[in-house]
């Protein structure tokens, strides 16, 4: 399966195989809520929201995803309760609603 | 207090780290900070790898990424893959051949699953296997994901998932729990397992995608967990221990469960660096492989000397028992042998169990017993295979908890996840860091019984004192 095209709240959005979004630059609040929809999140809450902005910030800055511990302490969050948070794993689920690209080995 | 911080700015590994106070407290701090801030510079991981893939590998490392093959993570039922008539009506001859001979063959074997037997038949004839990377499924409620095996020909089949399910202490099985685990295996999967991998965990191979919640749920439901994936700790190994072992100095197996109902969550929610493996040997014997395999290996030691039996061993000398070999082959001669009694000089001996192995009707382990941490042996990695070295040569072991062993193995941990590279193993880190930095971090005396190799090594020994004689 090669990646797809989606039109979304007229944008047109360019998506990987794995679902993931091409250009991290067009990524808005909305996206992440579709995204988190299919990620079986029923509704994006405060948690959610700070881990989200806190991988994109670090994206932003780093141009990578950040490291699992990174996440927890800048949360303040244990790592058993955002992967609860996020069913479908942070590597997949929380980066996909931040609007990163596939992350490449670890997350 | 403002931080500044000097990532690298491909990685994100963070090169250094400055306060404001410092830079303005100490010129060489800021002379250090403009320098890296001016030169933007990347950390030496990347500095190597991105000069050597644009210099030397540069148009071949883009066309190979052009040509590996995209998967999905689905596997198509026969009927989906084009042209999969003439491939299953095709011969295996080479897989033929390898059904010849008196000893029991993997291909019948292979056959009578489900298995694609022309990937391996097309692997043989072009000489290059036809399985591609492995990679993980995430699947919503198992955090540590479930692996797959991508297929590099997709005309004959996409690509396998398989997990792993974690094996009881011992690895022992009841004949009925292995048919519970077949009955699950037939119904969902290739009706092919894998007994046991490396890890010591029972693969099930070959489930299609929309098959893995079941599977997952099924064992569940008969109280088996999958798992061993991932950067979690991973199934962790022991030997028969105290259940079935003459020379076992801690019920290792005892010790595996304590450790599971510790770290349960560590070993479903992946929160390292990179993988972390943990081993249980009962005696220096070492059957589990722990001082080769396992980043943190607990192994059953004694600190006093080997007991001798003289009534016992007068008898086995007397029955033809050849004490004088056994004395020979000592490797630091840490015995005296007059031809009637025996006496083991305790500066020497390195308790390495030589003498007990040979001789155990007269010579038996001592009695002050406890576990020896060795930490970070690998196998694959950065630096090659890597021999675990001890951290703490001695803990007591006291059942059923075992907190004293567990909380330098936790402070281990926490020395890994905080101080490891991405994707780096716990031995590469400590080879890459020396002992004296991570025994820091970890917390404990440097000593020189820290050493690479516990059976030679002449410092292995007791004060009198400190075993309290």
């Amino acid at each position: 399966m090669a990646g797809q095209t989606i039109e979304f709240k007229g944008k047109t959005l360019e998506l990987d195989e794995d679902g993931f979004l091409q250009d991290p630059d067009l990524w808005d609040e909305e996206i992440a809520e579709f995204f988190a929809k299919e990620e079986s999140i029923p509704e994006l809450t405060e948690e959610h929201w700070k881990v989200i902005n806190y991988i994109r910030d670090y994206y932003l800055q780093f141009g990578i995803a950040p490291m699992i511990r990174k996440i927890g302490k800048a949360c303040d969050m244990p790592v058993k309760h955002m992967y609860q948070i996020f069913p479908t794993g942070l590597d997949k689920g929380a980066c996909r609603c931040a609007g990163l690209p596939k992350p490449t080995g670890c997350v | 207090m403002t931080t500044v911080i000097m990532a690298c700015p491909t990685c994100g590994f963070v090169i250094a780290d400055f306060t404001e106070e410092q830079m303005a407290a100490e010129e060489r701090v800021a002379k250090r900070y403009q320098y890296l801030k001016k030169k933007q510079t990347l950390c030496p991981n990347c500095l190597i790898a991105t000069k050597r893939l644009k210099e030397l590998r540069g148009a071949e490392a883009d066309e190979a990424k052009a040509a590996a093959p995209v998967f999905s993570g689905e596997i198509l039922t026969p009927e989906e893959v084009e042209g999969f008539e003439e491939a299953e009506a095709a011969e295996t001859p080479l897989l033929d051949e390898l059904e010849n001979g008196p000893w029991p063959s993997h291909v019948t074997e292979l056959k009578k699953s489900k298995y694609h037997m022309m990937m391996y038949e097309e692997g043989m004839r072009l000489r290059q296997t036809q399985w591609g990377f492995g990679g993980y499924v995430s699947l919503p409620g198992v955090a540590a994901g479930i692996l797959v095996r991508a297929s590099a020909r997709p005309d004959i089949a996409r690509g396998a998932n398989f997990m792993r399910m974690l094996a009881p202490s011992g690895g022992y099985y009841t004949t009925d729990m292995l048919r519970t685990v077949c009955d699950i295996t037939d119904e969902h999967a290739y009706g092919l397992l894998h007994l046991h991998s490396a890890g010591g965990d029972i693969e099930i191979l070959g489930i299609p995608t929309e098959d893995l919640e079941p599977t997952v749920k099924a064992l569940n439901e008969h109280g088996f967990d999958v798992g061993s994936t991932s950067d979690a700790y991973r199934n962790s190994v022991d030997c028969l221990g105290m259940s079935r072992c003459d020379v076992a100095l801690t019920d290792s197996m005892g010790m595996r469960d304590a450790w599971y109902k510790r770290y349960l969550d560590d070993v479903q929610y992946p929160r390292f660096p990179h993988k972390l493996k943990v081993r249980f040997s009962g005696c220096p014997n070492d059957c589990a492989r722990a001082q080769q395999k396992s980043g943190i290996a607990l192994v059953g030691v004694f600190r006093d000397l080997p007991r001798v039996d003289g009534d016992r061993l007068t008898e086995w000398v007397g029955r033809g028992g050849d004490m004088n070999a056994i004395v020979r082959m000592c490797p630091t001669r840490a015995m005296i042998w007059d031809g009637k009694s025996l006496e083991i000089d305790a500066d020497s001996c390195v308790r390495c169990m030589f003498c007990i192995n040979k001789c155990s009707y007269a010579i038996r382990p001592g009695v002050d017993r406890g576990v020896a941490i060795v930490v970070g042996a690998k196998f694959r990695g950065k630096y090659g295979p890597l021999l675990g070295k001890v951290l703490t040569p001695f803990v007591p072991a006291n059942p059923p908890d075992y907190n004293e062993v567990f909380e330098i193995a936790d402070r281990v941990a926490d020395a890994f996840d905080e101080h490891a590279r991405r994707k780096e193993r716990l031995g590469d880190m400590i080879f890459r860091v020396g002992m004296d930095q991570f025994t820091e971090w970890v917390g404990v005396e440097p000593s020189p019984r820290q050493m690479a190799e516990p059976r030679t090594n002449v410092y292995y020994h007791w004060k009198a004192e400190e075993l309290g004689r």
